[in-house]
């Protein structure tokens, strides 16, 4: 009986895996990315001054009240984001209009605000990290409802192999320190098993917490049952859930009316909590206007010190806000997913573990064909399936890298006044991917496994070469800068390049799997064995 | 019918159940939590469904671990029909 439900358990992980071990290795290094998407943007906009001017925050505001009152004085909503550490190292400003009609898009813009001359500054349109990140969930051509589904539905197989992985392991702890190289199945069993268990709580984590992002769309019955079934009942639902600034919106009275004075706001919240995250301000120019500033860290359960302003209400201050135990404990789910309170260190093992859960996903797909392979005779033809997931992994595992990292190259390669570059960076990536998937078919699975490591290397391990070719904001400038966000991208690049150079150089020293040298690993297999 | 057909079919019937019954359990246990809560809407709606996803994996390890396929089926849909009878009887403004 016991041994029957760990085969059935063991039949489940298997096949959750391998039908959808490349969408989900697309997620994992994707959303993965998304960790350091600020650092990214950072890198692919070598436009920005080296380093940044200071700026202080009541300046910073004024400059973008005056430049939104020259370019938008009629907007709905005003977003100013001052400088301020690691998400918004440059002054932003946004606006949206009012929708033209009802239930219409309403127009919207952005600029940078540079830091001596106050002008907007222009850098190459890029997607940046925040692309990569947005792919994770978005899969980049499809339209937000489709992509909900297809990630969902992947995110809910993830789910069922992590649990199914956990029952089929019995020796979860011995795991943690097992690790048997270069003998084949069990080396690939090991690896996998070790990249699972050493990031299990992560991985049990982001995968659960990456559900309850888009619940509301999966679990939609549950929803219509109390509030109703038409589409507005249940948004009300939704809105509560992603509200970040409850209470009630005020109107537009259409009574032109001076913006208060905004410089003792912003005084009165930076002594409450500190640094000013964000500046909102809706309905400027009008008696109804309504002032919100963020200001201090975000906690885990993405809650900031919020002071808002209206003239019927004057000042309120905000932290540990009204939010219910269920909207607080689905904020923490969030925000623990984002890990956007992480600090340096955290923020590191958020990418680390993220990695690992890659890799994981990778080890067991390749395990898969491992699997199958010792089991055929020496002259037998793979089967077709055999084939294809042998085909799909190295297009895969080492495709996508490539091809994320041709994106990055599409970035310092495409000139900057074209105007479509950031769509183009995009196709370029998965252009790269869509041929590095059929490269495999053209060629014997050995060589294709090492062709693509050896371009892997050379697409990373250059990158730091093209970036000190094309711009001055090479390893060179930021280095003695102490610059070391940017730093840090090629250096993270060049580790990456010698981490591919390493294992395709292994590959190749490595002959290819004879009869003789199967009947080896097994003898070694058997003396490792831990005795019964 | 053959061994190969007889497996296609068990595969083929317990992936229906998990998928189709699975989502309906998770669904009727769901809704039942968030009317028997005792909390405002929002509350019990969203405990309900960060419920409803781990009752939704349970009945899909269930659906493959059941060794045959009367008790498999009966095991998802018993507890289906019982969780959607307990969600009408405490439904709001029902009898309950």
């Amino acid at each position: 009986m016991k041994v029957a439900f760990r085969q059935s358990m063991a039949w489940l992980h298997t096949w959750c895996g391998v039908l959808v071990g490349w969408a989900l290795f697309f997620i994992f290094l994707t959303g993965t990315a998304g960790y350091f998407d600020t650092e990214i943007d950072r890198w692919m906009q070598p436009e920005r001054p080296l380093v940044a001017e200071a700026m202080s925050t009541a300046d910073a505001v004024a400059s973008a009240v005056r430049r939104l009152q020259q370019t938008s004085p009629e907007a709905a909503r005003w977003l100013i984001l001052p400088p301020s550490g690691r998400e918004n190292p440059q002054l932003r400003i946004v606006w949206n209009a009012y929708p033209k009609k009802r239930g219409e898009r309403a127009a919207s813009g952005g600029e940078y605000l540079d830091a001596v001359t106050r002008e907007p500054v222009t850098y190459r349109r890029t997607g940046g990290g925040q692309l990569l990140y947005r792919m994770h969930y978005r899969l980049h051509y499809m339209s937000r409802g489709p992509a909900a589904w297809i990630v969902g539905v992947c995110t809910m197989f993830m789910l069922v192999a992590i649990v199914t992985g956990v029952i089929v392991h019995r020796k979860i702890f011995r795991d943690f320190f097992t690790f048997r190289p270069g003998i084949g199945q069990r080396s690939w069993l090991d690896a996998h098993n070790m990249l699972a268990v050493l990031a299990l709580p992560f991985h049990a984590m982001i995968t659960y917490t990456g559900l309850v992002f888009i619940m509301y769309l999966y679990m939609a019955p549950l929803i219509a049952a109390t509030y109703g079934m038409s589409e507005q009942e249940r948004k009300s639902y939704v809105d509560v859930m992603f509200s970040s600034t409850p209470g009630a919106a005020t109107v537009r009275a259409g009574v032109a009316t001076p913006l208060p004075a905004l410089a003792p706001l912003l005084s009165e919240a930076e002594r409450q909590w500190g640094p000013i995250r964000s500046v909102t301000i809706r309905h400027p120019g009008d008696r109804n206007v309504q002032v919100f500033i963020e200001a201090g860290e975000q906690t885990l359960s993405r809650s900031v010190g919020e002071l808002r302003f209206d003239i019927k209400n004057g000042v309120r201050l905000l932290f540990d806000d009204d939010r219910s135990m269920a909207k607080t404990t689905v904020d923490a789910l969030l925000g623990l997913h984002e890990g956007l309170f992480a600090g340096p260190l955290l923020r590191w093992l958020y990418f680390v573990s993220g990695l690992m859960g890659t890799a994981m996903i990778g080890a067991g797909l390749v395990l898969w064909t491992v699997k199958r392979r010792e089991r055929l005779a020496r002259d037998d033809k793979p089967s077709f399936g055999l084939g294809l997931v042998e085909q799909l992994n190295i297009g895969t595992i080492v495709g996508l890298p490539v091809a994320i990292a041709a994106y990055f190259w599409a970035n310092r390669l495409i000139p900057s006044h074209f105007a479509e570059r950031a769509a183009w960076e995009a196709n370029t990536l998965f252009i790269v991917w869509a041929l590095l998937l059929l490269h495999p078919i053209v060629r014997p699975v050995r060589r294709a496994w090492i062709e693509q490591l050896g371009l892997a290397a050379a697409a990373y391990a250059l990158l730091p070469a093209l970036n000190a070719i094309t711009t001055d904001r090479h390893l060179g400038a930021s280095v003695p800068a102490g610059q070391w966000d940017l730093a840090g991208f090629d250096l993270v690049m060049l580790a990456f390049g010698t981490i591919f150079a390493v294992v395709a150089w292994r590959l190749m020293r490595r002959a290819p799997v004879t009869a003789a040298g199967r009947a080896r690993s097994y003898t070694a297999l058997r003396h490792l064995r831990p005795a019964k | 019918m053959g061994i190969e057909a007889t497996r296609a079919s068990s595969i083929l019937q317990r992936i229906v159940a998990a998928v189709v019954v699975g989502y309906a359990l998770a669904v009727t246990s769901g809704v039942m939590l968030s009317y028997a809560l005792p909390m405002p809407s929002f509350d019990a709606v969203t405990i309900g469904i960060l419920v409803s996803f781990i009752v939704y994996v349970c009945a899909i390890l269930w659906a493959f671990a059941s060794r045959t396929l009367w008790p498999m089926w009966m095991g998802l849909i018993l507890p289906t029909l019982l969780c959607g009878a307990a969600a009408w009887l405490v439904r709001p403004g029902g009898g309950g």
